[in-house]
């Protein structure tokens, strides 16, 4: 029987629809600057509950640093952020509840593959039994189950990322942000990676925000749409306009394919 | 079914392992040789012309030794405190202020070297008149002080060289997953560098258990030192007694390091996370 923990999860997805609920993640003006070097200029942004908000931009256009504002890694200059209507300024990462998910998986090596699934619900001393029951029902839905007890040196690059999302995913992040997770990927496991991630999203019904470059994960992985470009954010109201726009580079990407 | 082998190759073969096992055991002797000539010596008192040996070779020397009030127990107990001391200071030192030297380079690098510019018994003269002032010369506190400056030194630049960015990312997890500072420690830091902090915990512990200069030049003689001890004996042509004080020496940190290798042939053992 599931617990509390996951229950929330447990509602078959809708559609996310921006005049149902109030967005689950808010960014209003948010500016960050290096030194002379402007990263971030007067971004706003809303993700709403259950969707994946998909931030496409070039490499140095700033994606990265927008994820860690919100998961509070990098200090803001000016601007608000809020997660369901609580601004986080003043909140430490810790008490965020939004986890980053890195390019490469990061997995702790003195810790088997259970033990990572199952870390972030340790540290918040979730009763055994009930960590248990979670992470064999996430390790069957990664297709790991066989593999629970093995170290990290001992995982092929896709089975260590399946493995990082899990534990982002049975974290129970409010907002879950994903810095090119699939990367450093070959296109094959990309590909089934991106696969794994409709079915969990599906299943879990966690809000995220992706950044990636790649327009083609873009269009398979996003609800809506967003392009970043010299730490500037123009969001998109439908994947209509987002394909429309020509300096998204999907025409392109439509026409290579096309041509091939 | 069986590979058939001549049999001139079978008597090669163990013609060949005769011979390495013959050089091994001669390696074995030659290294052996100065320590049992040392042990040897260190049981013998007395010694009469043309002797080759010392007139007696039994306890006695090591009874005296562990007696009350032996100048050679003072000086190894005031290694046994200091050095560990010095080690674990150094170490905490290198791994907190090694992080912030490899962010930010610079300046800070530079002054972790400046210790190395010059021989350590130059710096210590030249820092004696200070350590007059401060009341520090001729007193445990200020061998600690002045060896914990060389030892930092050395620790510092081996975290900020080897302190890897990776850390820094998985600290990140765990702070997101919602860990506190001291889980980050326990989750991030300490399995990658849990090895290079008893290499540089045994390194600064060496440093400080084998230092004659900094400890004769700060210590004024005063400070009870092994190094001081083995080297007083042999001015005096004490043999038996350097042999003594030499194997109090090396004994301590041989056991030490044999302790640290066994612990570092293993990985980080399997954990569970206890939050």
């Amino acid at each position: 029987m599931r617990d509390s923990t996951l229950r929330s999860f447990a509602v078959p997805r809708q559609p996310a629809m921006k005049t149902m609920a109030a967005p689950r993640l808010h960014l209003s003006h948010v500016t960050v600057a290096f030194g002379a070097s402007q990263v971030l200029c007067n971004v706003s942004l809303d993700v709403f509950p259950v969707e994946t908000m998909v931030v496409l931009g070039g490499s140095g256009c700033g994606k990265t640093t927008l994820l860690k504002v919100i998961a509070g890694l990098q200090s803001v200059d000016s601007g608000v952020v809020h997660v369901d209507e609580v601004e986080l300024r003043h909140l430490p990462p810790q008490a965020r509840r939004v986890v980053y998910l890195d390019q490469e998986a990061l997995l702790f090596e003195h810790l088997n593959v259970f033990e990572n699934i199952a870390f972030g619900l340790r540290l918040r001393k979730v009763p055994s039994k009930q960590v248990k029951e979670h992470v064999d029902e996430l390790l069957e839905a990664i297709g790991l189950g066989p593999h629970a007890a093995k170290r990290s040196w001992q995982l092929s690059g896709g089975q260590k990322q399946r493995i990082a999302f899990a534990r982002a995913i049975l974290a129970e992040p409010r907002v879950l942000l994903l810095d090119e997770p699939f990367g450093s990927l070959d296109a094959r496991t990309r590909a089934e990676m991106q696969h794994l991630y409709q079915r969990l999203a599906e299943r879990y019904r966690f809000t995220s925000l992706l950044v990636t470059h790649d327009v083609r994960e873009a269009l398979v992985l996003g609800n809506r749409f967003a392009l970043m470009s010299g730490g500037a954010l123009a969001c998109y109201d439908s994947r209509e306009a987002f394909v429309a726009d020509e300096t998204t580079g999907v025409r392109e990407e439509v026409n290579f394919w096309k041509h091939i | 079914m069986h590979e058939h082998v001549p049999p001139s190759r079978v008597l090669h073969c163990a013609r060949t392992r005769s011979w390495s096992r013959l050089a091994g055991g001669v390696a074995l002797a030659i290294f052996a040789v100065p320590y049992l000539l040392l042990l040897w010596l260190s049981l013998g008192s007395g010694w009469s012309y043309p002797n080759l040996g010392p007139d007696r070779v039994d306890f006695r020397p090591w009874q005296a030794f562990a007696s009350e009030g032996n100048s050679l127990l003072r000086g190894a107990l005031t290694a046994g405190l200091l050095s560990p001391c010095v080690a674990t200071f150094a170490t905490l030192v290198g791994l907190l202020v090694g992080r912030q030297v490899q962010t930010h380079r610079g300046v800070w690098m530079y002054v972790a070297y400046l210790p190395f510019a010059c021989s350590p018994v130059i710096i210590g003269l030249c820092l004696l008149d200070l350590f007059i002032r401060l009341g520090l010369a001729s007193s445990l506190a200020g061998v600690f002080l002045i060896q914990s400056v060389f030892a930092s030194a050395f620790a510092v630049i081996l975290f900020s060289e080897l302190w890897s960015p990776e850390i820094g990312r998985l600290e990140r997890v765990v702070q997101t997953l919602g860990g506190s500072q001291w889980q980050m420690w326990r989750h991030a830091v300490w399995p990658r560098l849990w090895k290079l902090m008893l290499v540089c915990w045994l390194q600064t512990l060496l440093f400080s258990w084998l230092d004659y200069g900094l400890v004769s030049t700060i210590g004024g003689g005063i400070v009870p030192s092994l190094t001081l001890g083995v080297i007083a004996y042999v001015r005096e042509a004490s043999m038996n007694q350097a042999a003594q004080a030499a194997i109090v020496l090396i004994v301590p940190p041989v056991l030490v390091m044999l302790l640290i290798g066994g612990v570092m042939q293993g990985r980080v053992p399997e954990g569970r996370i206890d939050a």
